[in-house]
């Protein structure tokens, strides 16, 4: 099939057409995009899988990889690229750009207030209850401060665009969020599968990404240390995202440390051990979960964590990013109230909107959830990788009493959303040039000044007519092109 | 400062691909070394199990001694811990764990050669291609350690990467002359006739499997003898492979590091035990070749005593989900019969 008739099959496909992000109704090519589309159709299917399989030689070359699970056994996976990019346009990036800042200042001073003052609740914005209820709420954090009251300084928010070209922010990650590795390697892959555009176009480069973390990690040295010692601290090697742990260590030219190769002193202090003795550590950007950080405090059999690493946090003699308990915010019932926490916190109007949201511990909202099941997407609200997500008309009848179930059992695990018809972008299929669901990831970097990243990872549902876009589920991904047109 | 942990996997990466480079190497030309003697003379591939230290693992594995069980089993066997594959993915996985401290190219090229080696090694097994597979394999070894050496800055992660070379090395230079030299030395002795007709062609062998047959004819002239050949094998200063050489590049890397005192009289007390065996009887050689390999053995524990081990009192989490996944080794000590 040629990219000519991919907007005729589109079209033959189920009612609200979901709209493409480089072509339009008619096939045509949108502005912004219309340089890559010319290029892709000159190019032939033929030429284009032969530029794929180079793409995916040059993947493994790279040793690019995710590691998924089964039996029990980590296999290290080569990273699903697909080469045919998603193009956004500049003018509409830059409102995308300052709708996350915006999103992620009100974030911030959200979760500084609950773990201090509390005024947002004290002004009856916010609810007591669901703070009381929140798992991700970390009693341990409650009066620490950390410089410029930053808590999330790393964060990924999932953006989907609906039928109607409304992009909208799906959910916020503010605990560990990956995958911005693979938006690099994506953009090294695709300069060579299309040099001669990278040459004639104006896309916006990503590669400053490692630089600009280095910088907001340094930023948070305790006592304005001047060369501060600075560590990525990952799970290890068996992690998910292992790859990515050491893709930004080495990127940015520090070490990647396990639990086991910090301690921290009598002095409140954390060590590393190195081959000349204990070097004293200022940051941590850590990639463990709160609760595997300390076994002391958090949970007792972690492995992965290390003893009195909270205790020396609090003392402020090491940053840790992103702070412990700021997950508490990206839970998916605190999503509901982010454009109120925005009104509330900057007196501005949301940039970007929310999808419409139930919260299913609110009666009301939850008996609409239950009686409307099959037009809903159906989240656990504490759950990422999409594990346990059941999209409503998908779904079969034992499902969904399954969630009905679980829903009355323990209402305040589920959130439900309006199902969006989640836009396409041409993808290379074994059929040829066919449309598939995106998402698109940006990262979001928040210390004295803010950062994002240009475009951001889109996520490809690689199954036709799937909408779960992780990799640990048949998910890809695609360079993602911010064009200036 | 260089983490300790990851000083303990460059050090196995850096051992593991010497000895999955000095394996191949070893395999290549002792497949030479058939082709070149005339059948008359009786010559096994059992030597080579002597040389990797894995009669027993490989008498329980299979039926018979036989070519192709052999070279199946040190070229492609992962059960075999010191197999060319299984060495191969041990350095990979233990490069893994600190892709951010090399440089990336060498990195890939080291993922080249595991991506390679896992997927032709049958071609290994029959004769006619076997000699194409090891020559990419030295070949890519060769690759990587030229980028380490073009590119990577002489930092404490450089000098681990050395320190494991020079100990492997070290330790497959001994292992050979052990296993070749001592069985040619004892051939003469029972004939008693003055050398045996094919003994320049065996001595030429064991040179050429430490590749240093160039390197002996560049220091002296004439045929290729068993006692020139042992001594410029143990003492020759200039040639990498020598033991000399290994244990003279420990002093060196010793030199750059924090805390190395220990290590530095560890390898002073192995060159003091070299120099005593190379002036020695060549009847004592078995002995005084045990002797280096415990010298050698010293030099790995006095660095992992140093620049491994947590401070005392301090427990490691050592993942024990898959010993060959976790990386390090057990690998030379599990190699001793």
């Amino acid at each position: 099939m040629s990219l000519a008739d991919h907007a005729a099959t589109r079209s033959q496909g189920a009612a609200p057409a979901p709209w493409d992000e480089l072509l339009h109704a008619d096939g045509r090519p949108r502005k912004a995009a219309a340089p890559l589309v010319d290029h892709l159709r000159s190019l032939g299917v033929s030429e284009l899988a032969a530029r794929q399989d180079a793409a995916d030689l040059d993947m493994l070359a790279m040793g690019v990889t995710f590691t998924v699970y089964s039996n029990g056994r980590g296999i290290d996976r080569a990273w699903p690229f697909d080469v045919i990019p998603r193009i956004i346009d500049a003018t509409e990036w830059r409102r995308i750009e300052s709708g996350l800042t915006q999103r992620l200042r009100a974030l911030n001073e959200f979760i500084d207030d609950l773990y201090n003052e509390q005024q947002v609740i004290a002004d009856g914005v916010f609810p007591p209850d669901l703070l009381a209820d929140a798992t991700n709420f970390r009693p341990e954090c409650v009066g620490v401060r950390p410089r410029y009251g930053i808590w999330a300084h790393i964060s990924g928010s999932d953006l989907v665009r609906d039928g109607d070209g409304t992009v909208y922010v799906l959910e916020d990650n503010l605990r560990v969020p990956s995958g911005v590795s693979y938006l690099l390697e994506n953009r090294l892959v695709s300069k060579r599968a299309f040099a001669d555009l990278f040459a004639h176009q104006s896309i916006q480069p990503v590669d400053d990404y490692p630089d600009q973390l280095f910088r907001l990690l340094a930023s948070l040295a305790p006592d304005e240390v001047l060369d501060p010692t600075v560590v990525v601290l990952t799970p290890g090697v068996y992690n998910s995202a292992y790859f990515e742990h050491s893709f930004l260590a080495h990127r940015m030219g520090v070490p990647l440390v396990e639990g086991r190769d910090l301690f921290v002193g009598a002095d409140d202090v954390v060590y590393m051990r190195t081959v000349g003795g204990p070097q004293q550590v200022d940051v941590i950007y850590r990639r463990v979960d709160d609760m595997f950080l300390d076994p002391d405090e958090l949970r007792p059999d972690s492995a992965l964590g290390v003893r009195g690493l909270m205790r020396a946090w609090r003392a402020g003699t090491v940053a840790i990013a992103n702070a412990p308990g700021a997950g508490v915010a990206d839970d998916k019932v605190v999503y509901a109230w982010v454009p109120d926490l925005i009104r509330y916190y900057l007196d501005e109007e949301p940039v970007l909107p929310n999808v419409p949201t139930y919260r299913c511990l609110y009666d009301d909202e939850r008996a609409h959830v239950l009686d409307h099941l099959r037009e809903l997407v159906i989240k656990p609200a504490n759950e990422s990788g999409g594990y346990g997500l059941v999209v409503g008309d998908r779904a079969t009848d034992d499902d969904l009493a399954g969630v009905a179930r679980a829903i009355e059992a323990d209402p305040r695990r589920w959130v439900a959303q309006p199902i969006l018809a989640l836009s396409t972008a041409p993808t290379l299929c074994e059929e040829g040039v066919e449309a598939r669901h995106v998402d698109l990831r940006p990262f979001v970097l928040t210390g004295r000044t803010s950062y994002v990243t240009r475009g951001g990872l889109t996520r490809v549902a690689l199954r036709k007519g799937s909408l779960v876009v992780n990799s640990s589920q048949g998910g890809g991904s695609k360079d993602t092109w911010v064009v200036e047109c | 400062m260089l983490l300790s942990r990851v000083a303990e996997h460059l050090y196995w990466a850096a051992r593991y691909l010497e000895r999955a480079e000095s394996t191949a190497r070893v395999i290549g030309e002792h497949t030479h070394l058939l082709v070149d003697l005339p059948v008359s003379v009786p010559l096994t591939w059992e030597p080579l199990l002597a040389v990797t230290g894995s009669r027993v693992l490989f008498a329980d594995r299979y039926p018979t001694a036989d070519e192709r069980s052999i070279i199946t089993f040190l070229l492609a066997d992962r059960e075999n811990p010191s197999s060319v594959v299984s060495s191969i993915v041990a350095a990979r996985e233990n490069m893994r764990t600190t892709r951010e401290v090399v440089p990336r190219e060498a990195w890939q090229a080291l993922n080249d050669l595991y991506l390679y080696a896992t997927s032709h090694h049958t071609e290994a097994v029959d004769r006619r291609s076997r000699g194409r597979f090891l020559e990419k394999v030295i070949a890519s070894c060769q690759r990587f350690t030229g980028i380490l050496s073009s590119a990577m800055s002489r930092d404490e992660a450089y000098q681990m990467l050395r320190l494991g070379r020079h100990v492997e090395r070290a330790d497959m230079t001994s292992r050979v002359l052990d296993v070749r030299a001592v069985a040619l030395l004892a051939q003469i002795d029972e004939h008693d006739d003055g050398s045996p007709v094919h003994d320049e062609v065996q001595w030429t062998s064991v040179l050429r499997s430490l590749s240093g047959l160039q390197a002996y004819h560049r220091r002296r002239r004439g045929p290729v003898t068993g006692h020139p050949t042992v001594t410029f094998l143990l003492r020759d200063p200039d040639f990498p492979g020598s033991i000399a050489h290994c244990l003279a590049g420990v002093e060196a890397v010793a030199a750059g590091l924090p805390r190395s005192q220990g290590v530095d009289m560890a390898a002073r007390s192995a060159v003091r035990t070299l120099v005593t065996v190379a002036n020695g009887p060549l009847a004592s050689l078995h002995q005084g070749l045990d002797d280096i390999q415990v010298a050698i053995a010293g030099v790995h524990d006095e660095v992992r005593a140093t620049y491994f081990a947590p401070p005392p009192g301090e427990v490691t989490v050592i993942d024990v989900r898959d010993g060959a996944g976790d990386g390090i080794g057990p690998g030379a000590e599990a190699r001793n019969e």
